[in-house]
């Protein structure tokens, strides 16, 4: 009997957000301070990065959507996913004329894109796709595979490593007849 | 006196919601009421200031900012100055960029204190509507009636118009809570409000010390302390780096340079790799059963490695092991956070010979750094320094230009530098031979001989040919005097006369101008266990 490493290949889930209900984005540090009785301080960081956790909600679900995700809400809560980070979306500067090369139109949040990374590309009316960066220069993203070219103004996520939390009550992760699903993601 | 530089958060927040402004903590006050009578006690030294702001971001340049700021911040952990954001006091006239003094009707800074510039009321900020925001400390405030001049630590980076810009208090914070929330409407759309909390700086500015310290070979010890409010780097001590040489065990000509690091393959088996080259050493010293918390490593004289480690499973052994000629040797004594040095990376000037193979470390309850020599088979303790602000770790030692530095941390969690004075060349040391030279034309000469106490075992070498003629002193023990042989030839001159006192053992060498055509070598009470050679070769040479 084996058990499945599911670090090595991750899933890449995008669900993508309703906008009007807003992306929550929290930055969790530990440390711990002491505070003596004259005043003084000592102050220590207990991690050099945050974690993040993202909540979101996505609506438009029909009745019968809203039953089969319950299902596969239950495989994603299993493993950590490679999820987009819907709040860290850059806009391509330009049209991309090759499926290897795009370029953003500002850098990056500094240290937080972990080469190589997993990005999804969005365009409302190509829709999205994952690729894989392998390089970045300044703003110049190299990519691998194939893909879309996407144009310019389009959306580019970066993924992150993250497992599913459970909502407060499972049962509170769809809501059937308005057809919404609330999603909670931590980075690991 | 300046200011620590701190980080300044001068990104404006949003004023749509205004900034709220309170105490933390209740005061820190309490109340005891006896009958009637009631007692007001103020418990704690300070009452912070609570700072509550909002701030919104329209733009994915302005999120990414604040975001790498949070992350710069790391919750709680560090300090920053950050603007009230109100009018605390106002301008008495406009300035204009470069500017060092500002004039401010009657803000009351002359009555702050002058020694502590970071204290509330010596730090200011300035902002114009168009978005430019400084932080300043106030040297000093002089007060000329109805204003008040301040002396700027940094000239104004923009003009200050008196009518329309806004003067006031920054503060030294940090945020209240290790968890922010975001509010994204869309990518780069976000909210965020934020909570600060003043904390309290009663350091004056960085501490720089002269403390009294040993010598360690032709290094002197540290003479500077500097302790800074910097947060301490995050530091693996499970891989430490040293300096050493370029190719592992063979001899080289100049001071080590190239970088090593160590690192444990399991939990059991250390492998030191060249940076360079990566010349990898799976190495044999490391002899404990289990993963140590703390290894360092170090190289010794004959270009080998040595690993200081804290013994597993105890709380404040350092066990060394080391090579000493050729054969694996160790040693546990008590202390912490080892810190291996080979003073040749230090300068070039330095022979071998005269670097010193060193561990560093602390104990507990003791505000000293300690070190033991690898020449006393680190089996002295020796203190490197009494330090004026207590250690807590030791990090690192790393050569900086021509002093070795020896990062740690102080016992109030600030990151802290202990730095040697700069080296200085062997021969001033009055510990060195006395050597005299006298001019002359010879044929021949006598070459000193170094004796130590405790090796006594000088090679002496004479050789021929037109020298300045040298004089030499060479102070020996009791008992350990040099035999001297002696080839004879045909030679001009050279007359070496030895004498031995009985009460102050030393031998004098003298080279008297003259001709003579012998050789007179005088050598007394040989200790049988000393048998230092001497060789006299016959040649033509330029230099001694």
């Amino acid at each position: 009997m084996s058990f499945t490493d599911t670090l090595d290949s991750p899933q890449r889930v995008a669900i993508e957000p309703d906008w009007r209900m807003r992306v929550s984005l929290q930055q969790i540090f530990a440390g711990s301070v002491t505070t003596a009785v004259a005043g003084p301080e000592q102050r220590q960081a207990k991690r050099e990065k945050p974690i993040y956790r993202m909540s979101y909600a996505r609506g438009g679900l029909t009745a019968e959507q809203a039953r089969r995700r319950l299902q596969e809400i239950r495989s994603e809560y299993r493993q950590p996913s490679t999820v987009p980070v819907w709040p860290d979306g850059i806009q391509l500067q330009n049209s991309m004329t090759v499926a290897t090369a795009a370029l953003l139109d500002i850098l990056p949040i500094d240290g937080e894109w972990q080469l190589p990374i997993d990005l999804y590309f969005w365009d409302r009316t190509l829709g999205g796709e994952w690729r894989t960066c392998t390089a970045i220069s300044t703003r110049d993203l190299t990519l691998d595979g194939t893909g879309q070219l996407y144009p310019a103004g389009s959306w580019v996520f970066p993924g992150r490593l993250m497992v599913r939390e459970p909502e407060e009550s499972s049962l509170a992760s769809v809501d059937l007849e308005a057809g919404v699903e609330y999603l909670t993601y931590r980075t690991l | 006196m300046s200011r620590k530089a701190y980080e300044d958060l001068t990104i404006e927040p949003d004023f749509t919601d205004p900034p709220t402004y309170g105490l933390a903590g209740a005061g820190g006050r309490r109340d005891t009421a006896v009958g009637q009578g009631q007692q007001y006690a103020a418990w704690r030294g300070s009452t912070q200031l609570a700072l509550g702001f909002g701030f919104r971001c329209s733009s994915n340049v302005e999120a990414t900012a604040l975001r790498e700021a949070l992350n710069r911040i790391r919750g709680r952990s560090s300090a920053f100055y950050l603007p009230s954001w109100q009018r605390d006091f106002r301008l008495a006239a406009s300035a204009t960029a470069g500017d060092t003094t500002i004039s401010i009707i009657d803000g009351g800074l002359s009555d702050m204190t002058t020694n502590r510039p970071d204290t509330e009321g010596r730090v200011i900020f300035v902002a114009t509507p168009a978005g430019s925001v400084q932080i300043l400390g106030v040297e000093t405030a002089v007060d000329d009636g109805a204003n008040e001049t301040l002396t700027l630590d940094q000239p104004l980076r923009f003009d200050l118009d008196q009518s329309r810009d806004m003067i006031g208090f920054a503060y030294l914070v940090r945020l209240a809570a290790d968890e922010a929330t975001w509010d994204y409407d869309a990518p780069g759309q976000a909210s965020i409000p934020l909570r600060f909390v003043t904390v309290k700086n009663r350091r004056e500015v960085d501490t720089a010390d002269t403390v009294a310290s040993e010598q360690i070979g032709e290094l002197h010890a540290a003479e500077i302390v500097v302790a800074t409010d910097e947060d301490p780097v995050l530091v693996q001590f499970l891989t430490p780096s040293a300096i050493g040489p370029n190719v592992y065990g063979a001899a080289q000509a100049q001071n080590y340079s190239a970088t090593w690091t160590a690192s444990f393959i399991d939990d059991t088996t250390v492998e030191i790799v060249q940076a360079d080259t990566l010349e990898t050493i799976e190495s044999t010293l490391y002899d404990s059963l289990s993963r140590t918390d703390h290894l360092t490593l170090g190289f010794d004289s004959a270009h080998r490695e040595l690993l200081a480690w804290h013994e597993p499973n105890s709380r404040d052994t350092i066990r060394v092991r080391y090579y000493a000629g050729g054969a694996e040797q160790d040693i546990e004594f008590t202390g912490i956070s080892p810190i291996a040095f080979n003073t040749w990376a230090i300068d070039g000037t330095v022979t071998l010979g005269e670097a010193e193979t060193v561990v560093f470390y602390l104990k507990r309850g003791s505000s000293s750094i300690y070190f033991r020599r690898e020449a006393e088979s680190y089996a002295t303790e020796n203190i490197y320094l009494y330090s004026p602000v207590p250690p807590l770790y030791l990090h690192k030692a790393e050569v900086n230009g021509r002093v070795i530095d020896l990062y740690g941390m102080d016992a109030s969690h600030r990151a802290a530098i202990w730095t040697s004075s700069e080296y200085e060349p062997p021969l001033i040391e009055s510990n060195q031979p006395i050597i005299s030279v006298i001019e002359g034309v010879y044929l021949q000469v006598a070459v000193l001989a170094e004796l130590g106490e405790e090796a006594n075992d000088p090679t002496l070498s004479i050789v021929d040919s037109e020298y300045r003629p040298t004089a030499v002193e060479v102070e020996a023990e009791e008992r350990n005097y040099p035999a001297l042989t002696v080839v004879e030839a045909a030679y001009i001159d050279a007359t070496i006369v030895a004498t031995v006192s009985d009460e102050t053992p030393s031998i004098g060498l003298e080279l008297i101008e003259s001709e003579h055509n012998l050789i007179t070598i005088g050598s007394e009470d040989i200790d049988e266990t000393h048998d230092p050679a001497i060789s006299i070769v016959e040649g033509i040479y330029e230099q001694p």
